[in-house]
């Protein structure tokens, strides 16, 4: 049942793309970059990030008593208010983060849909899972920094959550505040957890391409410009306002929510603690563990004929999966390499009889004949 | 591709591009306030600043709706950021299809397949 749905969603997803190639041709279709999308407001974030960080004062030094004071709420009000291009970075870097969180689900969804994700691609799906987490994350973050009243919400809601933990509770909420009270401490740790999980995205996107052959990490410039216009628009017809300033001395009761990042801080509020963290480690584990749940008939992995094979390394250079390696060949051959198939990465995709101009290589149940037709059809399709 | 369609696109190009530096030469505009004071003009442009107002003139009524918009979301300095960037993203996308014109003709993937020995 899964898999005729799976089907029907992969064919769903691929006429529409068949749809957009018409429009946009292949080379400017924002399908093709779903996995680079994200990666483009990365750098967009990091480097509106930077120009920010320039100007912020992570301080909560009685944020209560004189706006003539610098602290982490006046520093943000100076980038907004009177920075040349200050709000407009501001506004950059929050839209940005956004729109990272929109492609990162449409990147899932693709991935999904297309049924990338399981086999030997599980290392992709989770790795992709811990950095949607830790993007969240690091977004909810950026929350904290602005210290308004939705921080100081935010922020005690937060310790609230942490401390109801069993064992590691006081810990983490120690941790976090830095401390035990919101001190200055506390901003910077803030300001650290921000930026230093920002950068710790870099070593994981690592792993996350570790086994690609050949990732795509940037989308052509005329969608780029796409993206920044995009958020720009939205910088204009949603400008950035702060709230009050926190005070320590006052509990704000409602604030506005990002539901992009701060949907889980809606559902604190409406439930129990404990089915809180219930929901949370329930939702990212079954994520995390659908690469294995879903289980399907084992791949037949491709074959290579030995004596037909000259080990040009053409279905090596090919195939999507590192599924095949040339080794030395055999002291009789003719020929100094030869290709074999690790059968637990192929998925028995085909593109590596396409590639052989040899015929050395079959794929069990699926004839020559047959993946060359559907190459037909495809190019002429295109 | 025949000589017509490519006349037609280089025509199309053409025009994207043009508008594109139009509305570039709208950001300064935008970076002033939208206004057609020239006291911020630096003293090598003033010479031409009279030309440049008549210039922007015709877009006087799109900076008073933009001005009358951005107050009513709550801002109200640096009004002339939030302009330019509108015009800078008009700029972008109208440069991005100009971009996508020229590039459709390198889009058109030559499959070759391998004849089998």
């Amino acid at each position: 049942m899964y898999q005729e749905i799976l089907k029907l969603l992969n064919f769903g997803t691929l006429e529409i793309e068949k749809i957009v190639n018409k429009i946009t041709t292949h080379k400017y279709n924002p399908f093709y970059y779903h996995g680079a999308l994200p990666q483009f407001y990365l750098w967009v974030l990091y480097l509106s990030g930077l120009l920010l960080f320039a100007y912020y004062i992570p301080t909560v030094d009685n944020a209560y008593l004189s706006k003539s004071l610098v602290n982490a709420w006046t520093s943000v009000d100076y980038i907004t208010k009177t920075l040349p291009f200050g709000a407009i970075f501001r506004g950059m870097h929050r839209y940005a983060g956004d729109a990272m969180v929109i492609t990162i689900i449409l990147h899932m969804i693709r991935v999904w849909f297309t049924d990338r994700y399981r086999q030997y691609r599980w290392v992709q799906w989770t790795s992709g899972i811990l950095l949607f987490v830790l993007v969240l994350f690091i977004g909810q973050t950026g929350y904290y920094l602005v210290w308004d009243d939705r921080s100081l919400g935010l922020t005690r809601m937060t310790v609230t959550s942490l401390a109801w933990l069993p064992i590691i509770g006081q810990p983490l909420k120690h941790w976090f505040l830095n401390g035990d009270l919101i001190s200055n401490l506390t901003m910077s740790n803030f300001l650290f957890i921000h930026i230093g999980l920002s950068f710790s995205l870099l070593f994981f996107l690592w792993i996350h391409y570790v086994r690609m052959t050949r990732p795509v990490l940037t989308p052509p410039p005329a969608i780029n410009y796409i993206l920044v216009a995009l958020v720009l628009l939205v910088v204009f017809l949603c400008p950035i306002n702060s709230g009050q300033m926190a005070n320590l001395n006052h509990q704000p009761t409602t604030f506005d929510i990002d539901w992009f990042f701060l949907f889980p801080y809606w559902l604190m509020a409406k439930v129990s603690l404990l089915s809180y963290w219930l929901i949370m480690f329930l939702g990212v584990g079954a994520l995390t563990i659908i690469p294995w749940f879903i289980r399907t008939k084992p791949v037949e992995a491709a074959e290579v004929v030995t004596n037909k094979c000259t080990g040009c390394s053409l279905c090596y250079r090919d195939c999507p999966w590192q599924a095949i390696e040339m080794v030395v060949a055999p002291a009789n051959s003719r020929f100094k390499l030869l290709a074999t198939v690790k059968p637990y990465r192929c998925t028995g995709c085909g593109v590596c009889v396409g590639a052989c101009a040899f015929d050395a290589i079959d794929v069990p149940n699926l004839p020559d004949a047959q993946v060359l037709d559907q190459i037909k059809g495809l190019v002429s399709a295109s | 591709m025949n000589r017509s369609h490519f006349t037609i696109i280089s025509s199309v190009v053409s025009v994207l591009a043009l508008l594109t530096i139009l509305v570039s030469c709208l950001m300064p505009f935008a970076e002033i306030g939208l206004n057609d004071s020239t006291q911020s003009y630096p003293g090598w442009l003033q010479s031409v600043a009279g030309l440049l107002v008549t210039f922007y003139k015709p877009f006087m009524p799109i900076g008073n709706d933009l001005t009358k918009y951005l107050k009513t979301q709550g801002v109200m300095t640096n009004l002339g950021d939030y302009a330019y960037i509108v015009f800078l993203s008009i700029a972008m996308l109208i440069a991005s299809l100009a971009i996508g014109i020229v590039g459709r003709e390198d889009a058109t993937e030559k499959t070759v397949i391998p004849e089998k020995k």
